[in-house]
């Protein structure tokens, strides 16, 4: 064997000895005992093309002709499937569909006109994540209201929108809370911390929605044949494994929580193709690195403290009951909705926009007739164009 | 100084901040642990105060996923070694995890 090949285990075993020497400190050997793994666990092994190529040859010998769609219904996984040219590297049976994945796309138009009216009263600070900014409303978006001068800004985390309220003492400052059980904890945990330092000019508009009720209306959708759920690995970190487990026992759909490197959602299409063959409904877990079975229990107490459920309209699946999260009547105060006396504009579609049956699964961003022509990423009609998450951005991205 | 790849990172980082990709996170390691419940954690040399409210049990050198300025899990390694080792199963192949950059096939 030539030193090169021999050379990296010895490096590896120096480099611990001399470490463990040079810090006998226990985080240091915690940290020393945790590289290894975590290492692997972002840059190299979950990238590994020759892993990668195992299982596209494991899903090609698997699939055996078989036709079978298989919907994600994350946003990350929809780029994901784009930037790691997936779609191409599946045998001709088995499609990848884009589900209600993408918070953004998902908001109907009443939310985004009802974020527009309030950033558009007097000394209000409208503040949401990036992806709102282009959204369009009926007749304007966030990113629009700014350009004429309203006060709307991008922020990373809810907790900007607090320290912005603190240095702000006079002014309201409003968080157009958009996302799904992975962003509603820390919009829970911030309304707590606001409650706790006694902010009383912070306020949060809910548009956050819950997963399990669109897949239901998927999975019960007779036009639409899903032979299984690449569901979504964030989401399932707040849920666990059981928020899914109707999808197999009353719908006999086949789930895999899946994470996000190319050789996570590999695994997670060989898995459902290998129950969806076999005829087995199961909900398993791919992406155990983060997603415990129980999910999160603190984050889910937070959820449930702060928010009860409640009826809301998903762009494409229309009204669905308790698919979103409202405050509960003790955090009435910092809702944004009983604070200002608002009114909304007539809700008014994008003409020709089929982003609703996009989201559905229902069609290709190809089969709608703007898509390409007049929809483009420089000038989008609709939601799924707008979003870097949508299906139709995310297709003319990286096709 | 900054920390080796400090450069390289910072317009990733801003971006991910302008656009702020739904459900992503990103893994993080936590350095130090601040008062009321925040944390100090290192993203490839980026480092940034973030809350584990949602993770009361993370401890110094815990990686965590950080989503919206809080960590949402603590990340398992023994579950990514045991994940590594049923694909290697499944697919026959016998790939080191932890082979440097350059021994990597084309």
């Amino acid at each position: 064997m030539s030193r090169h090949l021999a050379s990296p285990d010895i490096a590896v075993e120096a480099s611990s000895v001399a470490m463990s020497e040079r810090q006998a400190g226990c985080t240091e050997m915690r940290r020393a005992m945790r590289q290894d793994g975590v290492k692997a666990l972002h840059s190299k092994a979950f990238r590994d093309q020759s892993r990668a190529r195992g299982l596209i040859e494991a899903i090609h010998r698997f699939s055996a002709d078989r036709t079978l769609n298989l919907m994600e219904v994350c946003g990350t996984h929809t780029m994901g499937i784009g930037r790691y040219g997936l779609r191409t590297a599946m045998p001709t049976g088995i499609n990848l569909l884009s589900g209600p994945g993408c918070p953004v796309c998902v908001t109907a138009n009443r939310d985004i006109d009802r974020a527009v009216a309030i950033a558009r009263i007097d000394q209000v600070i409208l503040t949401t994540f990036g992806d709102m900014m282009r959204v369009p409303g009926s007749s304007s978006s966030l990113g629009a209201e700014k350009a004429l001068g309203r006060d709307v800004r991008v922020v990373y985390s809810p907790l900007d929108a607090l320290d912005l309220a603190i240095s702000h003492p006079n002014r309201p400052v409003v968080f157009a809370a958009v996302g799904f059980e992975t962003t509603a904890p820390a919009i829970a945990a911030t309304i707590l911390e606001a409650r706790e330092r006694h902010v009383d000019n912070f306020f949060i508009l809910s548009m956050h929605k819950v997963t399990p009720p669109a897949l239901r209306s998927i999975a019960c959708d007779p036009s639409l044949r899903i032979d299984g759920f690449i569901l979504p690995g964030h989401v399932s970190t707040i849920t666990g494994v059981q928020a899914y487990r109707f999808l197999a026992d009353e719908y006999g759909i086949p789930g895999v929580i899946t994470g996000f490197e190319p050789v996570d959602i590999l695994e997670g299409i060989t898995m459902l193709i290998r129950m969806a063959i076999s005829g087995e409904s199961d909900i398993r877990n791919a992406y155990r690195r983060g997603v415990a079975s129980d999910g999160n229990l603190t984050a889910r107490g937070l959820v449930d403290k702060v928010f009860k459920p409640c009826t809301t309209t998903w762009r494409g699946l229309g009204e669905l009951p308790a698919s979103g999260l409202c405050l509960r009547n003790e955090f009435l105060p910092f809702d944004a909705g009983k604070r200002f006396d608002i009114t909304v504009e007539p809700t008014r579609e994008p003409a020709g926009c089929r982003c609703g049956d996009i989201l559905r699964g229902r069609i290709d961003p190809e089969s709608c007739p703007l898509y390409k022509t007049i929809c483009t990423p420089e000038h989008p009609v609709g939601p799924c164009m707008v979003s870097s998450e949508g299906s139709c951005a995310a297709r003319i991205r990286y096709c | 100084m900054m920390p080796k790849g400090y450069y390289r990172i910072v317009p990733i980082l801003r971006s991910i901040q302008k656009r702020a990709f739904m459900c992503l996170a990103v893994p993080g390691e936590i350095v130090s642990l601040e008062s009321n419940g925040h944390a100090l954690v290192d993203m490839s040399g980026v480092r940034r105060d973030i809350s584990i409210r949602l993770t009361p049990g993370a401890q110094i050198g815990d990686y965590v996923l950080i989503h919206a300025g809080f960590a949402i899990q603590i990340i398992d390694a023994t579950e990514a070694d045991e994940t590594l080792r049923l694909i290697d199963e499944l697919t026959g192949s016998d790939i080191p995890y932890n082979e440097p950059s350059n021994g990597r096939q084309p």
